[in-house]
């Protein structure tokens, strides 16, 4: 094994464009042995186009990488003796049972002795009764945990989840999580991409995503404090109505750096001043419009919050990139016109 | 190799446990065998003969009496001859023999006597045959008028004129079946491996297990050879099977080697995997796999490999396009070593086309299939 660096993961300028989207951007990252490490987006971030290329199922463009020291172009075939893959779809053969499934993907990855660890992990996934039957005829959630069972059959060092509670029930869902955690004592460095950050507040580090691009990537705390933002949460009457007006008053916006509806509640986010100046300034405004406020605290920016945040950002940078880029091309557009103009003029 | 004998364990088990590919595969080919089996028949027997006797003698009715003798079986007796329109045209009769009034006048008179047969060409084989039955059995009538002529007074009696045709159709029941089920046999192999292949690899495309198969450290050509042995196994107890019932329930039995008729049909079952491969490369999922099957591969295989028409009888400019198809040379071989019992001397030029499909057709598929992965 390649001990040269402590890394279990790390990617330098990874791109990978599909016809003109480019799907992931010039996408650099380390992952520690032993973390559990989240990237996390909205569909179309380019979380799975990254977790391929790692894996060695799509080449990337552009940039390189490399799994526990091993090069993912040159070096796959090593890559792919110490990696495990946990696809979207939890893909398992429907028409083999339980023990037939783990039993083929031990076979194909060359362990011997594979009983004793399928044991381990049917004990682990509490799937031992059910072993017997067919792929097929499992629910979705121990679809999912045969999957991870079959992903671990021949002790991969890391394993990438690709979306593993997507479509879950809560209960398996709460499951899951506590298998990784078990993961993770063991020292198995997991890789995980979730659109849910309530989750990614449980890893060790994550990553935030959009659009091809990394916005930010620390622990969960640092991503919070990052912004240095201050919130208070609202809840008060009609409060769509009364989010409508916090966006659109003038004195409002200038306080505040942002406000978020998060369905019953309004969140006030701001740099400057303090939480009495804020709440203060709320008060006036809400009764101004004849809006009751009712409950105000302050509460710590959660990684939704900054996460929001940055999107926004991000996005509005981009549409801004984008118009700009389009009045540059038509004014080279006019100045072509008027050239043939004045060619034809001639 | 643990990772071939474990993808070919593992397909096993689907084609065990997965009604579909085990009734695809294994079963359906036998049920349609049989029913094909005796559909394919071309011989002619009991034609439908409607009568219009205008002479009404002792000769005419010998003349109608030699023609139920033989393939004719006289369903009408008419009296108009517009009636004779509408037997054939809604198909009651298949031929109708017109005798003129003045037929025994003729015979007796030792002169040329005309009889007329109007048959129905819808079904331009079928016509010629019963035409062909026919001039037979006329021709037979005049032997005999003129053997008993000559017998009562050694003078030559002139009876009606008549050209034999002799035709390869004439064989008795047996002959024709011979031809067909060797060429039934090889279309039925073909459709249910390239379905049961391309759609199997399809599958595992969509269910994403070709995915975690490509993230695990097996290489592509044992992900082809554990797909496709299996297959190839299926298919030659399958052909096992089809031999069997051919010679109990058609009695159509191997003239030839056995053993070498199996190995040219390995060839054969490998250069259809190949086929099965390239289309499951092109398919996104397996509905569209069995489509492309049904709508581009089996047309062509059908109507030009010389399955359905000789390849001799075909323009020259659309007979080179049936070199390209593979069962063109299975059928020269399968109908050579069923019928003709003959060996390597004289199939080898088959074998070889045949074996050059086999690796042109995988080679591309081989290297497609590869590309996809990556």
């Amino acid at each position: 094994m390649n001990m040269t660096n402590g890394l279990a993961i790390e990617a330098i300028g990874l791109t990978k464009k599909f016809g003109d989207v480019s799907a992931v951007n010039d996408l650099s990252f380390t992952v520690n042995r032993g973390e559990m490490f989240a990237f996390v987006g909205p569909d179309g971030a380019g979380k799975t186009t990254t977790i391929r290329m790692l894996c060695g199922i799509l080449a990337p463009d552009a940039g390189s990488g490399t799994l526990l020291g091993f090069d993912i172009k040159t070096q796959s075939e090593e890559v792919k003796k110490h990696i495990g893959y946990l696809s979207q779809k939890f893909s398992l053969y429907t028409d083999l049972s339980i023990d037939e499934n783990i039993e083929f993907f031990a076979r194909i990855h060359n362990v011997e002795n594979f009983a004793k660890k399928r044991e381990e992990l049917l004990e682990f996934t509490r799937l031992k009764e059910f072993r017997t039957r067919l792929a097929d005829k499992l629910s979705g959630g121990m679809k999912q945990k045969l999957a991870l069972a079959c992903t671990l059959i021949h002790k991969p060092e890391i394993i990438f989840l690709d979306e593993p509670t997507t479509g879950v029930d809560p209960v398996t869902r709460r499951d899951f999580w506590k298998l990784l955690a078990e993961l993770m004592k063991d020292g198995t460095t997991i890789f995980l991409t979730t659109p849910y950050l309530d989750e990614a507040e449980r890893c060790t580090r994550v990553a935030l995503l959009n659009k091809g691009k990394i916005l930010a990537s620390d622990t969960p705390a640092a991503v919070r404090a990052m912004l240095g933002q201050k919130i208070l949460e609202v809840i008060c009457s009609s409060v769509r109505e009364a989010f409508r007006v916090a966006g659109s008053d003038a004195e409002m916006r200038a306080f505040f750096t942002d406000i978020q509806l998060f369905g019953e509640r309004i969140d006030f986010i701001f740099t400057k001043g303090t939480a009495a100046e804020a709440e203060a300034l709320i008060t006036k405004k809400f009764s101004e419009h004849g809006f009751t406020s009712g409950e105000v605290r302050a509460k710590a920016s959660s990684l939704e919050n900054v996460f929001i945040q940055l999107m926004q950002s991000d996005d509005a940078q981009a549409a801004e990139a984008a118009a700009k880029a389009e009045v540059e091309t038509e004014g080279a557009a006019k100045t072509e016109t008027k050239s043939k103009t004045k060619e034809r003029a001639k | 190799m643990q990772a071939i004998l474990a993808l070919i364990r593992k397909q096993f088990i689907e084609i065990r446990t997965s009604a579909q590919l085990r009734s695809l595969t294994l079963i359906a080919p036998l049920i349609q065998f049989i029913i094909f089996g005796f559909a394919g028949n071309l011989d002619v027997k009991e034609i439908n003969l409607a009568v219009l006797d205008d002479d009404q003698s002792p000769e005419s009715r010998e003349l109608v009496q030699d023609f139920t003798a033989s393939y004719f079986k006289v369903i009408k007796y008419i009296s108009q001859s517009r009636e004779a329109d509408a037997l054939l045209a809604d198909g009651e009769a298949k031929m109708v023999l017109v005798i003129p009034p003045d037929f025994s006048k003729q015979v007796l008179a030792k002169r040329t006597a005309a009889v007329q047969a109007l048959i129905d060409g819808a079904d331009a084989n079928s016509a010629s045959i019963a035409s062909g039955y026919a001039s037979a059995t006329v021709a037979a009538y005049s032997q005999k008028r003129l053997a008993d002529a000559s017998s009562r007074q050694s003078v030559i009696l002139k009876v009606a004129s008549v050209n034999v045709e002799t035709r390869v159709w004439y064989n008795p029941d047996l002959k024709s079946k011979r031809f067909f089920i060797p060429g039934i046999l090889g279309l039925l192999i073909l459709i249910t491996t390239v379905i049961a292949s391309s759609t199997s690899i399809v599958k595992e495309r969509e269910v994403g297990t070709l995915e975690q198969l490509v993230v695990s450290p097996v290489k592509p050509y044992q992900i082809i050879i554990g797909k496709l042995a299996p297959f190839t196994i299926t298919a030659s107890i399958t052909l096992m099977n089809l031999l069997i019932l051919a010679a109990l329930v058609f009695g159509v039995s191997m003239r030839g080697n056995l053993l070498l008729f199996f190995l040219l049909t390995l060839v054969y079952l490998i250069t259809i995997l190949g086929l099965g491969l390239f289309i499951s490369t092109i398919s996104k999922t397996q509905q569209q796999a069995s489509f492309t099957t049904s709508f581009f591969v089996l047309p062509p295989f059908l109507f030009l490999s010389g399955y359905s028409f000789p390849v001799e009888n075909m323009p020259a400019w659309l007979q080179p396009v049936s070199y390209l198809i593979p069962l063109r040379y299975y059928l020269t071989i399968i109908r050579g070593i069923f019928l003709k019992g003959i060996g390597l001397e004289e199939l080898w030029p088959s074998l070889v086309a045949l074996l050059i499909c086999g690796i042109v057709i995988f080679t591309a598929s081989f290297l497609r299939f590869k590309k996809n992965l990556e």
